[in-house]
């Protein structure tokens, strides 16, 4: 069974809607400022700037004015990460055309990616706690709940079929839309909207991935004012990004009776675990899911035009990948583009493997691929990174990794809806 | 603390919790849930009240259906 991208909704550091993402992309601009949080937060910070909710509800101007005010109801005083939630979440259904052509609500399912989605919110709350105990609000009970994403988009949209949040660290959004797929591969629903759910850290989870080694750090004041972009020698860890984004996974059937538009096809996909709970990356793991989804799409290396690579800025991680990626492509190796989203949005965590899913989708519709800016002492010479600047190129078939702390590998293989019919 | 004073927090909140109540609705005598409060607003409102007006009241005082005017009565039992 074919499964299909229908609808596509964006709120990061270089958009607030898909349209204006894409546009971003094209151009390379980064979201990455110095000192977003403060001097007490990480130096380097890829933050949603402009969002708001009456923005972002008067931006859906085609969705009909009842399910706009439920929304409006329903997250109005909702946690940061639940407003943008649902601000992607309306902006993929109104692309997919759920609204004109719905499906009825048995048959939708909603996956949402990511864990710990509220540590900011928990934070804010203390002073209250503090104060006295009985002024923390009933509500922090259900709003500290990630399932209170799955509980309050339901309701927005009226999907009443299977419904959960998915964890896999950094390889959550992936592993969701994984788990979408296999919703409709098993005819247990005909679509399932899928959102990359903002991780909203507390000043605690973001000074513990700088005490890790793995977010970048503050330097003496003399030192460069960089972070590194990915792939690139001066890379130092990766860079914070704040985003959410949402797809609606369909099956190719069901669009077509619904005569919405497939954006991009997903052709293949696979998971590995390295059996290993640190945050060391493995090749072996890395490759192997790669090569999986290729196989599983029936394709060879040579056929993959693009790579919508992991590429944290991580000193070891980057390396790792493409190490894997060397191994599964082999004299292939040169042959795609590689570029990462992260150096553009930053690391947006639970929300990348989306995000990035979101940002492939784009780059198959419009032909391009987007700038790697910074990158400038790339740490492989023959691998084909972009360049500073876009670079029009027709992708058949692109693949999107996503790794995650904890051994967790997973690689997904879209495809240009088309891209079958001249690839046969 | 009189009861006018707890009483105009209670309205504050509601609004704040669920603007579209229309003020006027909001009377001594009518239940939260009369001015369309789930249950979760509902607590927000007695919470937001309660620490405004720095107030501590046992949750178990508090019992399905009060009207207003019994809130207000119980808070100000605790004032």
């Amino acid at each position: 069974m074919s499964v299909v991208v229908t609808g596509m909704g964006v709120v990061c550091s270089i958009g607030l809607n898909a349209h204006s993402f894409a546009a971003a992309l094209r151009q390379g601009c980064s979201g990455i400022a110095a000192d977003p949080w403060g001097e007490e937060g990480p130096p380097f910070g890829a933050t949603i700037r402009g969002f708001t909710l009456a923005g972002a509800l008067a931006g859906r101007r085609a969705l009909p004015e009842a399910l706009l005010k439920t929304a409006e109801r329903a997250v109005r005083r909702a946690p940061f990460s639940l407003q943008v939630a649902a601000a992607t979440a309306l902006e993929a259904w109104e692309r997919a055309g759920l609204h004109e052509v719905p499906i009825e609500g048995e048959r939708l399912a909603v996956v949402v990616a990511g864990s710990n989605f509220t540590g900011r919110y928990a934070e804010s709350q203390r002073a209250s706690f503090a104060r006295n105990p009985a002024y923390l609000t009933g509500r922090f009970a259900l709003r500290v709940q990630d399932s209170d994403h799955v509980g309050t988009i339901s309701e927005i949209l009226g999907i009443r079929g299977e419904g959960f949040t998915i964890g896999g660290a950094s390889a959550s959004g992936n592993l969701a839309i994984i788990q979408a797929s296999r919703l409709i591969e098993l005819d247990a629903v005909d679509a399932c909207l899928v959102v990359g759910a903002l991780a909203d850290l507390s000043t605690m989870e973001m000074q513990a991935f700088v005490n890790l080694g793995a977010m970048v750090c503050r330097l003496p004041d003399d030192a460069p004012r960089s972070a590194g972009p990915p792939f690139d020698g001066t890379r130092r860890g990766f860079v914070l990004g704040q985003a959410c984004a949402s797809l609606v996974l369909e099956s190719g059937a069901s669009a077509a009776r619904r005569g919405a538009r497939a954006l991009a096809a997903l052709a293949a996909y696979a998971v590995q675990l390295d059996a290993n709970r640190l945050a060391d990356p493995s090749e072996e793991g890395e490759a192997a899911v790669m090569a999986r989804a290729i196989a599983r799409a029936g394709l060879e290396p040579h056929q993959i035009a693009y790579v919508n690579a992991h590429g944290s800025g991580s000193t070891l991680g980057d390396a790792t990948e493409l190490a894997a990626l060397r191994r599964v492509l082999g004299r292939s190796f040169a042959a795609p583009w590689v570029n990462s989203t992260k150096s553009l949005t930053g690391h947006c965590l639970g929300a990348a493997g989306v995000l990035e899913a979101a940002a492939t989708v784009t780059q198959i519709q419009e032909e391009f691929v987007h700038p790697n800016p910074g990158l400038e002492e790339p740490i492989d010479l023959a691998c084909r990174f972009v360049g500073a600047h876009a670079t029009s190129a027709a992708i058949p078939f692109a693949l999107s990794n996503s790794f995650g702390f904890g051994g967790i590998n997973t690689s997904i293989l879209l495809a240009h809806p088309h891209a079958r019919d001249t690839a046969s | 603390m009189d009861e006018r004073t707890i009483f105009e927090a209670i309205r504050r909140n509601v609004l704040a919790v669920v603007p579209e109540v229309a003020e006027e609705a909001i009377r001594i005598d009518c239940t939260l849930s009369d001015l369309g409060l789930n249950s979760i607003d509902r607590a927000e409102v007695v919470t937001l009240t309660m620490e405004e007006l720095a107030i501590s009241v046992p949750v178990h005082e508090f019992h399905g259906g009060a009207t207003i005017e019994t809130l207000v009565r119980v808070m100000r039992r605790h004032a």
